[in-house]
């Protein structure tokens, strides 16, 4: 292939979506060569846009005569051009700030720990109980980078790998599967630790990370114990996440006892959490049980960019994740809507009401010294939004938030406000030059008392 | 002189009628687009400013006057600012932007004083191609379809599609380069 073709094809995967890093490095190359090729490939793109607007379908003239009209629909309000400068002015805000603000972060972080002291007893019966969980032993089913301490001395675990007590299991980038004989299953998010611990039945430990389970009716009830807590598990499918600030408990069958000890300016609290409901113990905050409203889920899984998504490439998890899709992005220092990851496409909006929630995984392939979420709020013209700092690249990480916490970064101390309208939600790592972003499992949600 | 029925939009819109201002969008959209295509590098980027530019221009529509442009050429000055502030932005960040999209930035800066679109010229060339050409050029932008897509359902390969559609650009290009001959 001349290079003159070579061009050509790298240029038509550059406007399909699906150049890679290294392609666009190669179009550099070749256009270092002389004034005339960048001309040419200039021109040549530029022509290429043309006939994009020209030979539209019908369809998509309908959509964007449509998409206009909301927006002016959604008048009278701020000007739509603050949509576009607000959000690099936000940028160059949070810029700013972010230097001064690190070690601030770092020092509420954990001042928030001592604090959050709760403890969550699990108890939950509904299925009839037909099979032992006495003695069973715990199998590694799969997980990319998995370590094993066993007696002192550190290995890899290897897919069918037998656990035993004591041994102690550090996922690697990737999600880790246990599964036990009687079908109960663990699928434990990157970077979570456990440890077998002994005792009947089954017994384990969780430090910190996050993990889904699948239970299936114990004779003996399933023990896991956390910082904060001990669950004990009957039978039933739930996610428990611990972290510094609280631990969350989403019970997706059965019921769930929570058992909050009495703490300084907090009464004793025991509630049931039944199915399809959450609940959360953190420091100052009743504890209730909330219905879950799904909104929007995505996990990516037929290989397409959903309408919802502004930008964003469907791509195969650069690790083994919860799946065989995902979704990548190029991002740059720019809130650029063509890179980066962008869900609620622009006036597709979700109307903000309390309670309101996103969770998603996302994975940074280089160091970052953040990974950014920002929304925009079409009534007020202002931009929200909230950081993770320095997240350990090549591993999926676990981001959740609630919109009514995000910071405002236009304007501070506004809020949003019940029904307003919300699109543009942009997943944008910062502090690296290239690199990409894997998002996956988005999900938006209601939780209504 | 004004269109009638898009003088008459424009009058119910004034007077409240939010709903005649389609009949606005529909009307230039198509312009609108081409000319922010010429200029700008990012399709997603130019679906934004066009809807921000009929949105400005909804909100600022009683300071219209048609005495003093026409209505494509007041809308294209609002593009034309919006536009401006992309590419004052990207500019910030010359730095990091690669070799192509510096080119592209300094081809924007080029076009920016002018208003032609090329989109009517365009069409015109259109219909001059070869039906294979129109037919390719058509499954691909019309519908959509990647490079990969398009060799499985022509049973060709990618390199074949890619050098076709190219010579399919070339034409065009060739047939805009001629100056139009206006009686």
């Amino acid at each position: 292939m001349s290079g003159s073709e070579r061009l050509i094809a790298l240029l038509e995967l550059r406007r399909d979506g699906r150049a890679q890093p290294a392609d666009l490095s190669e179009i550099d190359e070749l256009l270092a060569q002389s004034n005339e090729v960048a001309a040419w490939a200039v021109e040549s793109n530029e022509l290429h846009r043309l006939l994009e607007q020209a030979l539209r379908s019908p369809r998509r003239r309908d959509d964007a005569v449509e998409a206009a009209m909301r927006a002016v629909r959604a008048l009278p309000r701020r000007s739509a051009a603050s949509r576009v400068m607000g959000t690099v002015r936000g940028l160059d805000r949070r810029r700013a700030r972010r230097a001064r603000r690190g070690r601030r972060r770092v020092i509420r972080l954990f001042a928030g720990w001592t604090a959050a002291v709760a403890v969550i007893g699990i108890a939950c019966g509904i299925w009839a109980v037909s099979q032992s969980g006495r003695g069973d032993p715990a199998t590694f089913a799969s997980g990319d980078g998995a370590r094993i301490v066993r007696a002192g001395a550190e290995s890899s675990l290897v897919a069918g790998a037998i656990l035993a007590t004591g041994d102690r299991i550090a996922c690697g980038p990737g999600t880790a599967t246990l599964t036990y004989a009687d079908g109960t299953s663990l699928e434990l998010l990157a970077g979570t630790r456990i440890e077998v611990q002994a005792g009947p039945g089954k017994r384990l430990s969780l430090p910190a990370g996050r993990m889904t389970a699948a239970v299936a009716p114990q004779r003996v009830p399933f023990a896991i114990a956390t910082p904060h807590s001990v669950a004990t598990i009957v039978g039933t499918r739930f996610v428990l996440d611990a972290d510094v600030d609280r631990t969350r408990l989403s019970v997706n069958e059965g019921i769930v006892r929570i058992e909050r000890p009495a703490g300084p300016g907090l009464d004793a609290a025991v509630i049931d959490v039944g199915t399809g409901h959450v609940a959360e113990a953190r420091a100052g905050q009743a504890l209730a049980a909330h219905a879950v409203e799904p909104l929007l889920s995505f996990d990516f899984e037929d290989g397409a960019l959903p309408a919802h998504f502004a930008a964003g490439i469907p791509a195969a998890p650069p690790v083994a994740g919860g799946g065989r899709w995902c979704l990548a992005g190029t991002p740059e220092p720019q809130w650029a809507p063509d890179i980066d990851v962008v869900c609620i496409r622009r006036n597709g909006y979700v109307a903000f009401q309390d309670g309101l929630r996103c969770s998603l995984d996302f994975l940074v392939s280089e160091p970052v010294t953040t990974v950014g979420v920002m929304i925009y709020d079409a009534n007020q013209g202002q931009n929200y939004g909230t950081e993770v700092a320095a997240p350990e690249p090549g591993r999926w990480h676990h981001l959740e938030f609630e919109f009514a916490r995000l910071a405002p970064y236009l304007r501070s101390g506004e809020r949003m406000a019940a029904g307003d309208l919300l699109d543009s939600l942009y997943i944008v790592p910062h502090g690296a030059v290239k690199l990409r972003l894997y998002v996956d499992d988005l999900v938006i949600w209601r939780e209504v008392p | 002189m004004m269109d009638p029925e898009l003088a008459s939009a424009i009058a119910a819109t004034l007077a409240g009628d939010t709903e005649s201002y389609a009949a606005v969008v529909r009307a230039f959209d198509d312009e609108l687009r081409a000319f922010l295509a010429r200029r700008c590098p990012n399709a997603t980027v130019i679906d934004e400013l066009c809807q921000d530019t009929f949105v400005i221009a909804y909100q600022r529509l009683a300071g219209f006057s048609a005495d003093k442009g026409s209505f494509p050429g007041w809308l294209k000055g609002i593009a034309r600012n919006l536009l401006l502030q992309q590419v004052e932005a990207r500019e910030r960040d010359t730095d990091r932007l690669r070799r192509l999209e510096r080119f592209e930035i300094a081809r924007a800066r080029e076009l920016m004083a002018t208003d032609d679109s090329q989109l009517t010229k365009l069409r015109g060339c259109l219909g001059k191609l070869p039906p294979a050409y129109r037919d390719l050029l058509d499954r691909r932008y019309r519908d959509e379809l990647p490079v990969s897509d398009l060799a499985t359902a022509l049973q060709r390969t990618a390199s074949w599609v890619t050098t076709t559609l190219q010579r399919a650009r070339d034409a065009l290009r060739d047939c805009l380069r001629v100056p139009e001959i206006r009686s």
